[in-house]
């Protein structure tokens, strides 16, 4: 039998799924499980970043955020060494904040931080800002450190 | 090169990212892998009775007409409302996918469909039914092309 949850019921059943495995194993089982998930073997960022370098960034994203009809701005200077993502409304975690019966995940946004591992893997620094999730808003800022020097609040 | 922008709002895209079923597939195997078959059962009836609640007490209500209505959705969100075919009787509602979008997706990229993937219809709607008191059971599958056959009773 070969049957589906929608892709566009992904985002619940992916929550739930942290709250089975951290219910059975604990939280550091459910880090496990994003490491593993998001391991750069696997993860297409991973290739869009051996082929175009930072500018991978701008291509994954701009394939993702669009499919998944995110509100988003995203800036990319090659020159400059930096790229960012200012996720003014979040469609995953919009979904499940606008999904009142079910209880998301507590730390669901923070399995977000392991696409660090592709892009340190390729000197790059990556920094993300959790403070404003509960209102489905992030910010991500990537950028080569030989190149680039951000302010400190900039992320913010 | 110049500073590149790109500034999008919600409505200006369609939510359809198909990528997920690649997610789900990998989330269902690692479920399988580390807790087995009936860890795959738990975590699939756990989020039935949770996420589907309201489609739970739509179909006491209302009975086939919910299950009809939440299948024709999903189709149609997933741009594949040609592959789903519903037969009524009185007492029966007969649910034929004659090509599964997820399984199409997987195959497309090259990925491997979990062997658990089947529970995420079999474990689900098993659950939706049990809890909606209907009866359940799987009429056939093929795993090549994703083709279903399930049905639903009244009690």
């Amino acid at each position: 039998m070969r049957a589906m949850i929608s892709c566009t019921e992904f985002i619940p059943a992916y929550s739930e799924l942290f709250k089975f495995i951290d219910r059975k194993s604990g939280r550091q089982a459910v880090y496990d499980y994003w490491r593993s998930n998001f391991d750069p073997d696997r993860a297409p960022v991973n290739q869009h970043l051996n082929k175009s370098g930072i500018r991978g960034c701008w291509d994954y994203w701009s394939h993702t955020l669009n499919e998944e009809a995110a509100d988003f701005t995203m800036t990319l200077d090659e020159e400059a060494g930096y790229f960012r993502i200012d996720m003014h409304h979040c469609p995953s975690k919009g979904r499940l904040l606008e999904t009142k019966h079910i209880e998301p995940f507590d730390e669901y946004c923070f399995h977000c931080d392991l696409y660090r591992l592709s892009v340190e893997k390729h000197g790059l620094v990556y920094e993300y800002d959790f403070s404003r999730t509960d209102k489905a808003q992030c910010s991500l800022l990537i950028y080569d450190p030989l190149k680039y020097q951000p302010q400190k609040e900039e992320v913010l | 090169m110049a500073k590149e922008v790109m500034d999008r709002r919600a409505s200006d895209n369609k939510y359809l990212h198909r990528d997920f079923h690649g997610g789900m597939n990998y989330g269902i195997n690692y479920i399988g892998e580390t807790y087995g078959d009936d860890g795959v059962r738990e975590y699939l009836s756990d989020f039935a009775r949770t996420y589907h609640a309201p489609l739970i007490e739509a179909v006491k209500t209302d009975g086939f007409d919910a299950i009809e209505n939440y299948l024709k959705k999903i189709y149609e969100a997933e741009e594949a409302s040609d592959e789903l075919a519903l037969k009524r009787t009185t007492n029966t509602l007969t649910v034929h996918i004659r090509s599964c979008p997820a399984i199409n997706y997987l195959r497309q990229k090259g990925i491997k469909p979990s062997r658990w993937f089947v529970e995420t219809t079999r474990t689900i709607w098993a659950t939706v039914a049990e809890a909606s008191v209907l009866g359940f059971e799987l009429l056939a599958y093929d795993d090549k092309s994703g083709e279903a056959e399930y049905r639903f009773t009244l009690r």
